[in-house]
């Protein structure tokens, strides 16, 4: 049996196993994908996708027209990042420091608590962040009043509005990502810690030389996903949280392609702010992908 | 081991627990108000009087929920919905991502393949197209339409392929000597494995079937095939005053808004949070201890 | 061991082929089948099937056994007018509804009639979706139909028609709704102040609640606002549209500048006076400096718990009011209803809408349009003046009063374009007189009133505040008939600017608006707004909106 033979004897069943997920994945992506053709269209519903008239990069040209483009584009990226960057680190530190607790059963009630928030929509939540974060009347306040300092209107200053939403952000979604770090340091080879004890390395010492390069891949793998986002700054959370007084550090993409939405139903112009969207992140993750290929030889996916 | 602990450690342990502890708080104390909430009179809530301990108390709110018929047609549905598709979706996920966990040397094209999902996940077609799929295929108001669509979760293959990496590679290697093939080795060897991996996939997975809402109001037509959360969507009290009648009057008074929502999301949040610590025993595992010998 | 799993794979491929296939299949089968449609003949004898999509609501209870499905409402519209519905989906409620109507069209996927908004309405006439149904309106509605959508002079149908073509049936309802000035009675008097007939008034009233603090509470303010006071949508209650009025300023209306041109009501220097005097009040502390973060409920907590007393609102506002002022079946707070005072001694003009933002559309595919106007025909008779075995489209096959709204189930609904409540509640209540009740509206409240009046149910107390002597009501007779009120003269589909332009135009509105509101500007940005404004589309816009003023002056 020459090389090729035995290859495909020993590939073939691994092809097989693909063949639903891309059937599936060829039905109810792909095909759909066709769609992206909106964004170059004035679409009109009764002409179709292979009959509206194109109109090149008019519905682009809308968006890049658009006066308050520069500070739309900064607001988005700057809170974006910010979410990330923070959406990463904090639930890699809390699944680290809920790993060195000694008991399981606290260990598993403080993780099933973290990820509570999650459930919550932003609906009800802005009303409870309303509340904590009044001037007036809200916990926070009369904290920093204990300590001498003036209330602050967070919702209500541009200073501090982007930094109240990742802060809130992080609250409501790192319970998500410490189940998975939680699962990946579970999943590194204890013999390794042994052997670092051995060596003389106490705790602090094997976390920074076990633990973290144990969870390298699953945070690589995390924040290439997450760099996807870098244009979702969080519509939800924006929209039930700001105001006039605060557009200018608050407002987004998605904010203002929604009040578009209102004085007019363009689907060509949702789908090309989508279709850049999509563009911007597939650079960004392929950039990720790329260096942690060269750097060090990890195939993110 | 207790004796060899130093000051320091013990320190570090004392505070880890107390931060640990207020963060825990943190997370919870919302959820308790929001319960309160639900226990209370819409008049207590609009005049922002509860915080964390139900004021007038009242079942209003959760009669106004259950009191419709159509609400157990819901709940079945979203049970069916949850069921099927967190089986197809961990059965695709586990058959997808152990392809992709080889490395090329082994199966060529599996970049290829990588990057053929991958791209799902970046380019999207958009609500229509999507919408337009689902009806040409006459899947529209039936339970495949929640199910198939979104049954292959990139972002789970991608966490479990990982898993699989992370194995040793002499796993496969031994049972493929012992004359297993790739099935049997993938079925009887990597997935009891990755069961910390299954269960994390499969809870993201449950708890996004759980709670979504727009597909259902999507793709379905009629209201018995409306699945819980899309249901659930709908409680809202509209001071809509064509239609007051005394009875209603007082019912609003009693009801608000607010009281409505936190209702309903106790009620969507219920079943996943009894699930939940269920799952929680699979994370703890601990995974290959010394199976192969180097 | 390489067979069986060979053979475990392939089984579970199949299967998961299989049940793609099977789901198209059984639903194929599930879908019903196309009705032939009947010749369409003018006899009731012939049924006819017209097919729409609904609505469900939380407060439609069916009785046993029926359904959208099957109702004792389809039934008998089949039976009175040989029009037999069916509907293509049922969305679980209003806001999905809207939701799922976009879909459809996005989809080309329209029953024979729907319900759509204005912009929507624009959009399917362009793409040619929709009938022109001039003659079929013309031929089959009747007098009494076409005399009831036109009690407000013809303007509702006008901005249904394009081009002379008629394109929807407007889903019209009382544009004359105005706002009023509600007022903490119970603190005027214990703080000796008079009743406010000016804006004067108004604002030393206001003082007066902060600097006495009626209420007790410690943190007293003037007035109550929520986050979108200028929003025309959401400020039913806790707006401050009313207050611009005061100063002869509108919001977005589109008003005669007194050489026949239209321009608009956001750059006008009126608008910069009632500015100058919301900064003012909020520079005395009257104004809740977190009302930009607050919701109408949660807004109106600071009137539910006595930390303010004056709120803008329309003529329903007392049932919310109600949430504070009747506490365990006895009034806790008085309220009284003024009409908005004015800055000087000119009127202030209640700025209204057109009574129209929705319309009825035919699809162009539709076999029977005549089946629709029939059932507005229909409707607009058992509505109006029903036999008794008509209220079973009112109450279902009990033909009484259970709570169960079956006149929800009406697909095609028009409300009447006037009212005459206001001249005839107020009298009945304080008379006790129901002989001169006319509408069924009015007997409703006439009821709900009179519970509050002779105590059985004191939780009325808000029907006696809107259709009671002093109530809501009560004003609206004077107003009407002295013509305090504005229109929008632009009431066409939006211009090409407009669509591409009026949402940044509104953000940079809303955006000085509130800067200046909340003292962190001068008021003198109002010029520079004026500037940007009409550079940033607003005099292209100006231009398109005469340019269609010209050929639509009545």
């Amino acid at each position: 049996m020459n090389v090729l033979t035995r290859m495909w004897k020993r590939e073939w069943p691994l092809h097989l196993m693909l063949v639903p997920g891309i059937v599936l994945v060829l039905i109810f992506s792909y095909i759909p994908m066709a769609g992206i053709m909106m964004a170059f269209q004035k679409y009109v519903p009764n002409k179709g996708l292979f009959g509206s008239p194109f109109i090149g990069l008019k519905n682009l040209q809308l968006l890049m027209d658009y006066p308050d483009i520069g500070r739309i584009f900064f607001n988005t990226v700057y809170i974006a990042v910010m979410k990330i960057v923070a959406g990463m680190i904090v639930p890699v530190t809390i699944a680290i420091l809920l790993n060195e607790l000694r008991k399981e059963w606290v260990k598993r009630t403080f993780q099933t608590l973290v990820y509570l928030p999650h459930f919550l929509s932003w609906v009800l939540l802005s009303g409870i962040l309303i509340d904590v974060l009044s001037p007036s009347s809200g916990i926070l306040n009369q904290v920093l009043g204990l300590f001498g300092i003036d209330p602050i209107f967070f919702l209500g200053d541009n200073k501090w509005f982007p930094y109240v939403m990742v802060i809130s952000d992080v609250w409501k979604e790192f319970g998500f990502g410490t189940i998975v770090y939680l699962a990946a340091l579970t999943s590194i080879n204890p013999s390794l810690y042994e052997a670092a004890e051995i060596d003389g390395a106490g705790r602090f010492k094997q976390t920074l030389h076990v633990t973290l390069p144990g969870m390298l891949p699953i945070i690589v793998l995390m924040f290439t996903l997450s760099i996807g986002n870098v244009l979702n700054a969080g519509f939800d959370q924006i929209f039930n949280l700001y105001s006039p007084p605060v557009y200018e550090s608050a407002d987004i993409i998605d904010t203002f392609v929604y009040r578009m939405g209102i004085e007019q139903a363009q689907f060509g112009f949702a789908t090309a702010v989508g279709l850049l969207k999509s563009v911007i992140s597939f650079i960004f993750v392929s950039m990720s992908y790329i260096l942690a290929y060269r750097v060090a030889n990890y195939r993110i996916f | 081991m207790r004796t060899n602990r130093s000051f320091g450690r013990k320190l570090f342990l004392i505070c880890n627990f107390i931060f640990l502890a207020s963060v825990s708080l943190l997370c919870l104390m919302p959820i308790i108000h929001i319960l309160a909430l639900s226990f209370s009179s819409g008049q207590a809530a609009s005049a922002g009087k509860v915080i964390l301990w139900p004021v007038e108390f009242t079942t209003a709110a959760y009669a106004n929920v259950f009191g419709k018929p159509e609400y157990l047609r819901a709940f079945w549905v979203s049970i069916q919905r949850v069921l099927m598709g967190t089986t197809i979706s961990m059965f695709l996920t586990i058959i997808t991502a152990y392809p992709l966990s080889k490395d090329s040397r082994q199966f060529r094209l599996r970049t290829f393949y990588s990057w053929f999902f991958v791209f799902t996940i970046l380019f999207s077609g958009g609500l229509i197209p999507n919408y337009l799929t689902v009806k040409n295929l006459g899947m529209l108001d039936t339970i495949w339409a929640l199910v198939l669509p979104g049954a292959v979760t990139v972002f789970n293959v991608i966490l479990l392929l990982n898993f699989y990496r992370s194995l040793p590679k002499e796993l496969e290697e031994s049972s493929l000597l012992d004359g297993a093939g790739q099935f049997t080795t993938l079925w009887k060897i990597y997935v009891p494995l990755s069961l910390p991996a299954l269960a994390t996939t499969g809870l993201f997975t449950m708890v996004g079937h759980w709670n979504s809402w727009f597909d259902g109001m999507i793709y379905m037509n009629h209201p018995e095939n409306y699945p819980l959360q899309t249901f659930l969507q709908t409680i809202i009290i509209k001071m809509d005053f064509r239609f007051i009648k005394p009875e209603r009057a007082e019912l609003m008074i009693k009801l608000s808004d607010r009281t409505s929502r936190a209702a309903q999301i106790f009620v969507a949040a219920f079943p996943i949070l009894i699930v939940y610590p269920f799952l929680q025993r699979f994370f703890i595992k601990g995974i290959v201890m010394g199976s192969v010998k180097e | 061991m390489k067979k069986k799993s060979r053979i475990l794979l392939i089984v579970a491929l199949i299967l998961s082929l299989t049940i793609t296939a099977c789901g198209k299949t059984t639903n194929e089968g599930e879908k019903q089948p196309e009705k032939q449609p009947e010749t369409p003949v003018e006899q009731k004898n012939e049924v006819i099937e017209v097919s729409t999509v609904s609505a469900s609501d939380q407060y439609l209870k069916f009785d046993e056994g029926e359904s959208f499905e099957k109702n004792s409402v389809y039934d008998a519209y089949e039976k009175d007018i040989g029009v037999k519905l069916t509907n293509k989906w049922v969305s679980a409620d209003d806001v999905q509804f809207k939701e799922k109507v976009k879909m459809s069209i996005a989809s080309n996927d329209l029953p024979d009639f729907m319900k759509v908004n204005a912009t929507q309405l624009k959009e399917l006439t362009e793409a040619d979706m929709i009938m022109d149904i001039t003659d079929v309106y013309d031929k089959n509605a009747t007098d009494e139909t076409k005399k009831f959508l036109s009690m407000d002079g013809g303007m509702q149908l006008k901005t249904a028609t394009f081009d002379g073509k008629l394109m929807g049936i407007p889903s019209s309802y009382n544009p004359y709704q105005y706002q009023f000035l509600y007022v903490r009675t119970d603190w005027l008097k214990k703080l000796n102040l008079p009743e406010p007939k000016t804006m004067a008034d108004l604002l030393t009233i206001a003082e007066a609640f902060k600097t006495k603090d009626p209420g007790g509470t410690g943190k007293p303010y003037g007035i109550v606002i929520s986050k979108d006071p200028f929003n025309n949508q959401s400020t039913a209650v806790t707006g401050l549209i009313a207050f611009l009025n005061s100063y002869h300023a509108y919001e977005n209306l589109w008003m005669e500048d007194g050489n026949g041109n239209l321009v608009n009501s956001d750059i006008q220097p009126q608008v910069k006076d009632a500015l100058k005097a919301l900064q003012e009040m909020f520079k005395k502390g009257l104004i809740d400096p977190e009302f930009v973060v607050k919701d109408v409920e949660k807004a109106a907590e600071l009137l539910y718990n006595n930390n303010a007393g004056i709120v803008y609102g329309q003529s329903w506002v007392p049932a919310q009011l109600a949430k504070g002022a009747v506490k365990d079946g006895k009034v806790v707070q008085e309220w009284g209803v003024f009409p908005i005072p004015s800055v000087d001694s000119e009127p202030a003009l209640s700025q209204i809408g057109l009574g129209v933002d929705e319309y009825y559309v035919i699809s162009k595919q539709a076999k029977h349009p005549e089946g629709v106007i029939k059932l507005l025909n229909h409707w607009i008779v058992v509505d109006n003046h029903p036999t008794p075995e008509q209220k079973v489209y009112e109450y279902g096959k009990d033909l009484k009063e259970k709570g169960n709204n079956y006149w929800l189930l009406s697909p095609l609904r028009v409300g009447k374009q006037k009212d005459n409540n206001g001249e005839i509640l107020p009298k009945a209540i304080e008379n006790k007189d129901e002989s001169i009740l006319e509408t069924k509206d009015q007997k409703t409240r006439y009821e709900r009133a009179m519970k509050y009046v002779d105590g059985t149910d004191i939780n009325m107390w808000w029907e006696y505040l809107i259709s009671g002597p002093k109530g809501a009501y009560s004003l609206v007779p004077e107003i009407q008939n002295n013509k305090q009120y504005l229109q929008n003269k632009f009431y066409g589909a939006p211009t090409p600017t407009m669509a591409d332009r009026q949402e940044i135009l509104k953000k940079k509105r809303d955006e000085v608006y509130f800067k200046i509101m909340m003292n962190q500007v001068s008021v003198d940005e109002f010029d520079k707004f004026v500037e940007e404004w009409k550079k940033l589309g607003g005099d292209e816009m100006t231009k398109e909106v005469n340019e269609w003023y010209a050929t639509h002056k009545q």
